[in-house]
């Protein structure tokens, strides 16, 4: 497989040039691409310089959601989030925006890891400044990471099991900082957990001034190459580049207008192909195609860390807890159709429990021979009727009540996934469609018996999916799901570091949980970005996700 | 014609009921010939409504159901309205939207004026306080645009057909009020009911007999005229996303999904907004033409009172 | 007249009152607690009952309802229009950042009306019942009964895809430039403008039509003034009342019907802004907005009655 590090590579069009330059034989095996494990490749010396041949000034201008329903990017799981506010700041070490995996330094220039694998100390830049003037020390790294490792009450940050065998963190000296691991871990989690575009770094007098929750502070000081000029609500945020930013010469724009846009929408697709944003994030298929067919327009697509899924209750409703049920519920699922009903709407896959593109996963291949993810669902509903007249429920449910996130691709699949537990399994249930912020407070409050939604993870690495989506009381566990031997066998898998056999525990742990499912996967999103040509420096293709390269520092208006 | 020549008079009843029949009937011609459109109006009205009831025989198809293998189909032999993102019959959800919509403006139009109506009646015949107090909320009531009213409403009280149908009746309650209560102070004002006050008579049973039946027309022209106005609210509602929740079909609901994809398919942004102004301009026609018909000087004064403006 | 006017305006203000009550009313029956939105679920759930006091007492939401309503009549009074739960925008410069745009689609609409309704009634009424009255009879009654909503999902998608146009999407005030800015309300005020121009132009036809067989006009007429003559000294006043009556409820119209049109053309305005707020259920937001929406909609009915008074001679003179 090509190594991205030594062998830069034009902008990609589309996923064929990529996955042949992957070396995938077969254009048309669109889903079985197989990512080089992020984080594996990492360079001590490849700070983000800027081009030479970049042109200084402009405004960018850029679309997406920035309506949150608050502003605390830690607490966050959204791009709501982390799309608009990240310019603003920067974190400890950052994956190169070249390609999206290499990890690179940020606020640490450089960084050791001890050989037994449990102390990671960190040098931090000397003489950087917030955007308050403040200067930029180890004891902000401190408060920050001690934060996200051990939330205080009333927080909830997704990345705390990331962080969970962190133990002290030592300030050696103003700029120099020691993580004390109670466990090793693989170099390439801990790494990524460090690089992770959430992870952002924020001054500890802001955290003190605040109690520790910045849900209501719309504008902390971070070190970052852009700096918070004003907000309209639920209309653009604008921001001006920093000009005593550490990085010197960066950013290369002057200004970001942000606008305010829903993913996937018309809105966004329509502001984008009139000339209206200069580069569209999350663009919807139909947009995308015509994008592509633009003289003066690059289009890509590229992986995301999001699966698509929907919960089920198991505390509020008991035929939900029996795993037959909900295994029936997730062989009655026709995913493949699921994906074909929001073609139009947004770029999606089929897939499981893990990322089906992530090399420990199953691959789609296989998967696609087992039962839920056929094309032809017969032998699936068969075995899903089998199993809930086992349980006791041969004539389904009644009532129950599936909460909806008021976007388009739920909104839909809700309709499609309540006509098929309808008809194959006798289940009936009644939508009500929600705003994004009360959807996660239902979910969380646990009111509901079934709810659609997307979530996120950090890393593709199964081990952070296996935590943070179905860790026992994981915060985004919102079945509240619990099986011995998953947790078991998750927690070995985490302290495995032989490849081979990490694999095969993974397939063991993805069995458990094709028989026993936390949640019922719908699909597994794409990203569409497209920009017009004068926009260079920035090149996802190979990104995953759309939350670690989100700075916009290195990206300049030709 | 030999029964006209009999008279009815002394008939059997069978015979007298006929023959009212028939003036009913001559009454309806002569209507329809001086105020075609209104006929014309009163026809499509009556042609929805019936849609609207008969909607489970009429509709080709399940509203609810989604056709995988018929996902946007533009219209054709099979789906004359064509089908939506999940394959569901655009035709027969407006068919089905059609009975949401009549339903919930129905409910609320006949809630809001007959609840208006006998508060009127209340303050025009009993006046004093409770007529001073009622005007006021009243006054209130109508301080509020239509729609943000039923907005914040159905806000407090959740969404559901239930809560949407409060919500604009209450919308429409100073309407009836309003006009009701003037007619009631100008019969109260009559010979014959101030006898019967004279004569020991209680409140409720002169506001019975004899103001009551002076409001039918007004009522009447009240409840056609607003019905027009409380579909578009209801549809508005649907539109913005805090009407009937989905996955009931209103066709302001079925405007609000068909813009989810950049090329919306022309008959799911088309049909259910021509639904709306169809059954929107036959109940206006129709209200237009009684009006004419049971008010027929249209005077300015009459006019400003139904607007709903105040005088002092 | 100036007794008159006191007394309009003590009645106003005494209605202002009651109207806020009901706002308030309405809102605190809400289910729900408040602090949810602001610490949400997780942190609600983990809050002791000392920190939910501290908090509850910290926003004024722990005192008796009466004293919270008589403390946010204060807040108005004094300009302090409280901020969103979610994101601590202020109310107030919501108002002045969004305002002036819904203001203007609703001034401009107005006079879209005034424009195209007041020349079609009076030509109608001068030649009733001829192809040309047909005509804007029947576009009249069609304009009414179309959704405006839906006609500028209509006009939007139909400029989308046969000239490739989309309206600005962030506001830019008429102030700072004019051409961008009549680029973003024209839509919405066309659209609410032909809507109530079609009531207007029905209002005054009709009421054209009786005062034109009235004695003094046709006294006017005998005494041989031009035709034109009559209708402006006699006829065009007494078809003005009934609009100038008439626009108190259309105003009504335009301030509910511009939520719906101002989603359709997808413009940032305030009717936009208060969907969105009871769409996330934030209080205070919606509170004042609705407070906003009714104080508007009371003085410009309380102009259009002080109007009318001058106009009427008994009450300008006695």
């Amino acid at each position: 497989m090509s190594d991205h590090r030594t062998d830069p590579q034009p902008p990609v069009t589309d996923r064929r040039t990529f996955l042949k330059r992957m070396g995938v034989a077969g254009a048309g095996a669109v889903l079985a691409s197989r990512v080089p494990r992020p984080g594996a490749a990492h360079a001590q010396d490849m700070t983000v310089r800027p081009d030479p041949a970049a042109k200084r000034g402009g405004t960018l201008r850029y679309a997406v959601h920035n309506a949150p329903a608050h502003f605390d990017v830690h607490q966050s799981g959204t791009v709501a989030n982390i799309g608009p506010q990240s310019p603003m700041y920067d974190t400890l070490l950052r994956r190169s925006p070249k390609d999206g995996q290499t990890i690179i330094p940020d606020l640490a220039h450089k960084w050791e890891i001890s050989p037994d694998g449990k102390r990671y100390t960190f040098h931090l830049r000397k003489g950087v400044k917030f955007h308050d003037g403040a200067d930029f020390t180890a004891e902000d790294v401190k408060a920050t990471y001690e934060r996200i490792a051990r939330p205080p009450k009333g927080v909830v940050i997704p990345r705390t099991p990331l962080l969970a065998t962190v133990g002290d963190i030592v300030v050696v000296n103003p700029h120099t900082i020691e993580f004390r691991l109670t466990e090793a871990r693989p170099k390439a989690y801990m790494l990524g957990a460090f690089a992770s575009g959430w992870n952002i770094i924020v001054r500890k007098k802001t955290l003190d001034d605040n109690q520790g929750n910045l849900r209501q502070v719309m504008n902390y000081p971070g070190t970052g190459p852009f700096k918070h000029v004003s907000r309209k609500d639920r209309e653009v945020w604008i921001m001006e580049r920093n000009p005593n930013y550490w990085n010197k010469g960066l950013p290369l724009v002057d200004k970001l207008e942000i606008y305010h846009m829903f993913p996937f929408s018309p809105e966004l697709g329509s502001a984008f192909l009139s000339g209206k944003v200069d580069y569209a994030r999350l663009l919807d298929p139909v947009s995308w195609r015509k994008a592509k067919e633009m003289k003066g327009v690059t289009a890509a697509a590229f992986n995301q860390s999001v699966i698509q899924a929907f919960w089920t209750n198991m505390v509020k409703n008991k035929a939900l807890a029996d795993p037959r049920v909900r295994r029936a519920i997730h062989l009655a699922m026709d995913r493949h159709t699921l994906v074909e009903v929001v073609k139009d709407t947004a770029p999606m896959q089929v897939g499981g429990f893990v990322y089906p593109f992530h090399e420990m996963s199953t691959p789609l291949a296989e998967l696609e021979k087992k039962l839920g993810y056929q094309k032809d669902i017969k032998p699936a509903v068969q075995e899903a009727r089998r199993l809930m007249k086992e349980a006791g429920y041969g004539n389904g449910l009644r009532n129950l009540d599936f909460v909806v996130r008021d976007i388009a691709t739920f909104k839909l699949w809700a309709v499609a996934i309540q006509a098929m537990l309808k008809e194959h399994l006798n289940i009936e249930s009644n939508l009500r469609v929600v705003q994004t912020s009360v959807w996660f407070d239902e979910a969380q409050a646990g009111n509901f018996d079934l709810a659609i939604s997307a979530i996120v993870s950090t890393l593709m690495d199964p081990s952070d999916i296996f935590s943070a989506w179905y860790g026992k009381d994981g915060p985004q566990n919102y079945s509240r799901w619990t099986n011995p031997a998953f947790h078991d066998l998750a927690s070995q898998i985490e302290k495995e570091l032989d490849d081979t056999k990490r694999k095969a525990m993974v397939r063991k742990a993805e069995e458990i949980l094709e028989n026993d499912p936390p949640l019922i996967s719908v699909s597994y999103e794409q990203i569409y970005d497209a920009w017009y040509n004068k926009v260079r420096g920035q090149n996802p293709s190979t990104y995953f996700g759309i939350y670690d390269v989100v700075r916009w520092d290195n990206v300049w208006l030709g | 014609m030999a029964m006209e020549a009999l008279g009815t008079a002394g008939a059997s009843p069978a015979i007298r009921g006929l023959s009212t029949m028939r003036a009913l009937f001559r009454e309806l011609v002569r209507f329809s010939r001086r105020n075609t459109l209104a006929a014309i109006g009163g026809l499509v009205g009556l042609f929805i409504i019936f849609v609207a009831l008969a909607a489970p025989l009429l509709a080709p198809r399940d509203p609810l159901k989604a056709d995988f293998r018929r996902m946007n189909k533009p219209p054709d032999a099979q789906s004359l309205l064509g089908t939506d993102q999940v394959g569901r019959d655009t035709l027969s959800r407006v068919i089905y939207g059609a009975r949401t919509s009549l339903f919930v403006a129905f409910s609320a139009v006949i809630l809001g004026t007959t609840v208006g109506s006998l508060w009127g009646v209340a303050c025009g015949y009993l006046r004093g306080r409770f007529d001073l107090y009622s005007q006021r909320i009243m006054e209130i009531l109508q301080s509020f645009p239509d729609l943000i009213l039923a907005m914040a409403i159905s806000m407090a009280i959740g969404t559901g057909l239930q809560a949407v149908i409060f919500a604009i009746a209450i919308t429409r309650i100073p309407f009836g009020g309003r006009v009701i209560r003037s007619v009631a102070l100008s019969v109260r004002e009559m010979p014959y009911v101030e006898a019967g006050r004279a004569s020991g008579a209680s409140a409720m049973r002169i506001m019975a007999l004899h103001v009551l039946p002076q409001c039918i027309a007004p009522y009447l022209v009240l409840a056609t005229t607003h019905l027009g106005v409380a579909i578009v609210i209801e549809a508005a509602l649907g539109f913005l996303g805090v009407g009937v929740p989905p996955p009931t079909p209103t066709w302001g609901n079925m405007l609000a999904d068909s813009i989810t994809a950049l090329v919306p398919p022309w008959w799911l942004a088309f049909f259910p907004g021509l639904a709306i102004t169809v059954t929107v301009l036959a109940f206006n026609l129709l209200g237009d033409g009684i009006r004419d018909t049971l008010d027929p000087r249209l005077s300015p004064a009459f006019l400003r009172m139904m607007a709903g403006g105040r005088r002092g | 007249m100036r007794k008159y006017l006191t007394r309009r305006a003590v009645y106003a203000a005494v209605t202002l009152l009651g109207v806020s009550l009901s706002i308030f009313v309405i809102l605190r029956v809400l289910p729900g607690d408040p602090l949810v939105a602001i610490l949400g679920v997780e942190g609600h759930a983990q809050m002791t009952p000392a920190d939910r006091e501290r908090i509850m007492a910290d926003l004024g939401l722990s005192d008796p309802l009466p004293v919270q309503y008589v403390r946010w009549l204060g807040d108005i009074a004094s300009g302090q229009l409280g901020k969103s739960f979610f994101r601590g925008d202020t109310v107030a410069e919501l108002i002045l950042h969004r305002g002036p745009i819904s203001a203007e689609i609703g001034v401009l609409s107005v006079i879209i009306s005034w424009l195209v309704g007041l020349p079609v009634g009076i030509l109608s009424a001068f030649k009733p019942n001829s192809v040309p009255d047909g005509i804007a009879r029947t576009l009249s009654v069609l304009f009414i009964a179309i959704p405006g909503f839906w006609l500028g999902m209509l006009i939007v998608l139909a400029l989308l895809f046969w000239f490739g146009y989309k309206a600005p999407i962030i506001i830019v005030h008429v102030w700072q430039d004019p051409w961008q800015n009549l680029q973003i309300v024209i839509g919405p005020a066309i659209v609410l403008g032909l809507a109530q121009g079609a009531y207007i132009a029905r209002m005054s036809r009709s009421c054209l039509l009786e005062v034109i067989s009235e004695d003094f006009v046709r006294t006017a007429r005998a005494k041989g003034l031009r035709e034109g003559f009559v209708v402006m000294r006699h006829a065009l006043p007494n078809a003005l009342l009934p609009v100038i009556t008439i626009s108190g409820v259309l105003l009504g119209f335009v301030l509910g019907g511009s939520v719906a049109v101002e989603q359709a053309f997808g413009v940032p305005g305030l009717g936009r802004a208060l969907v969105a707020a009871v769409i996330e259920r934030d209080i205070i937001v919606v509170q004042n907005l609705v407070l906003l929406y009714a104080v508007i909609f009371v003085a410009v009915n309380v102009l259009v009655d002080l109007s009318y008074a001058w106009l009427d001679p008994r009450i300008r003179y006695g």
